[in-house]
């Protein structure tokens, strides 16, 4: 009964948004379908070389939503989420790593709640009709206003718009990133029984030092001129790897793409790191200022990095 | 025995059974183990997914029921690898120069570790640290579906 009123209400939605003006409604659309519908699937994620096959139960009760994410190639990983909450159990040939996470915004939610950043940043464009994963599929572009984001070309289910595939594809056409469901249905299930993770009983649990990031209000630096529409998300202060020096790390996204600019003083025989370079799909550009390290990691393209390693002033010497 | 750890671990046990059960865990190696794994899982999930969904018992139900296995210690074979063999023929002459070559590679090696502070290209030395750090605060596809911390 729940489902057939949640599928009624999502027809109803569906109809009404193609018969309204504003055609960011089915954006809109697509990014509440994600988080508001109850679904199983298995999709491909591809990025750069690295392809697997991923299993997602998505649920909401109404107010919450819960996830369970598996890795069926490779070493076994799975994720449980509960909002913003993920417990990541990783495993490899003897143990099994436990890490408490924080995540938002992955297939097939890649859209923010809030598309309003998505809108200054983005043109929206329609496409021809497709079918994914046995369902119909209406393809929709969101062409970057600028040099400083990636293309995205997404497949909206016909009736309830659920993102069922989504390419990521830089200035030379080249692809990014993709997400495809092979398949999908919606669950027809009230209960959580599924919530739980697979234990390995042969392997010993271990659990994964908490990052020790701390949320910071220090005005360490000026940033000024970011690439346009790349708002600040955090600001921390923590630790990395092995180096006992506290590192600043700034999160800037445009609701889409994401990237870190690092500041930290450079501690006397520490060597720093300069130069450019490409890891998968992140790139990564990094230079000296004032005896400080900047590092800027992102899924962006390499001006973007550029430009936020240019937007800090203010900067006090160090020694 | 299952039921009971579950019942434990939810601290609903009374004080009798309580002290059976924990007696028995410590007999025990392989209950041992189990009662670790179910602590540590429960906990992890406890703070971050809230115990609303979740109870010992919910765990318990998910474990695969076959015995655990039991893992004997290897004895140690670090003292037999670090040992250098003995080589009678080796004359102390010729054991000298071999501890004098070994001390000049020694001193050239810490020289160049000790040399002042300098750059080194990114691209030469990835820095792994910073990508980790940036994929577990910036919440996107490709910090939970691929494997960078891998690569």
């Amino acid at each position: 009964m729940y489902r057939l009123l949640i599928s009624l209400l999502y027809v109803s939605l569906s109809l009404s948004a193609y018969a309204l003006d504003d055609p960011w409604l089915q954006i809109d659309k697509a990014s509440q379908a994600a988080r508001k519908l109850n679904y199983k699937g298995i999709f491909l994620y591809q990025n750069y070389h690295d392809v697997r096959s991923i299993e997602i139960t998505h649920f909401n009760n109404g107010s919450e939503e819960f996830a369970r994410i598996i890795t069926l190639d490779g070493p076994p990983r799975e994720f449980l989420s509960r909002g913003n909450n993920v417990v990541q159990f990783n495993s490899n040939h003897e143990n099994v790593l436990i890490q408490k996470r924080h995540g938002r915004n992955l297939f097939p939610a890649i859209l923010p709640m809030n598309i309003e950043s998505v809108k200054l940043s983005y043109r929206l464009r329609f496409g021809d009709q497709d079918r994914i994963g046995g369902r119909g599929a209406q393809i929709v572009y969101l062409d970057p206003r600028d040099e400083y984001r990636y293309f995205y070309k997404l497949w909206l289910d016909k009736e309830f718009s659920l993102v069922l595939k989504m390419m990521i594809f830089d200035q030379n056409q080249k692809v990014i990133e993709q997400a495809s469901f092979n398949q999908v249905s919606l669950l027809n299930t009230q209960d959580l029984n599924w919530f739980k993770p697979n234990v390995d009983t042969h392997k010993k649990y271990i659990m994964d030092e908490e990052p020790n990031d701390k949320v910071s209000n220090e005005k360490y630096c000026t940033l000024t001129n970011l690439p346009s529409g790349y708002k600040e998300v955090s600001h921390v202060t923590r630790t990395i790897g092995n180096q006992p020096q506290l590192v600043h790390q700034w999160v800037f996204s445009d609701g889409l793409s994401f990237v870190s600019l690092f500041i930290n003083p450079i501690s006397k025989g520490q060597k720093s790191k300069v130069g450019q370079t490409q890891v998968g799909s992140s790139n990564i550009y990094a230079k000296v200022l004032k005896g400080h390290q900047v590092m800027v990691v992102g899924e962006v393209p390499l001006v973007t990095i550029q430009k936020i390693s240019n937007s800090i002033h203010d900067l006090k010497e160090h020694q | 025995m299952t039921e009971k750890i579950s019942t434990l671990l939810d601290d609903e046990l009374d004080l009798q059974s309580m002290d059976q059960t924990v007696s028995a865990i410590t007999r025990d190696r392989g209950l041992r183990a189990r009662f670790e794994t179910y602590q540590l899982i429960r906990d992890s999930m406890r703070n971050e997914l809230s115990d609303a969904t979740f109870s010992s018992k919910s765990i318990l139900d998910a474990i695969d029921k076959e015995p655990i296995q039991l893992q004997f210690i290897k004895p140690s074979k670090a003292a037999s690898t670090m040992a250098l063999p003995y080589i009678p023929f080796i004359s102390w002459p010729m054991a000298a120069s071999f501890i004098a070559i070994i001390l000049i590679a020694t001193v050239t090696m810490n020289h160049n570790y000790l040399k002042p502070s300098d750059s080194v290209e990114i691209a030469e030395e990835i820095p792994a640290d910073f990508i980790k750090a940036h994929q577990l605060l910036a919440p996107s596809n490709i910090a939970y579906y691929s494997e960078a911390d891998q690569r």
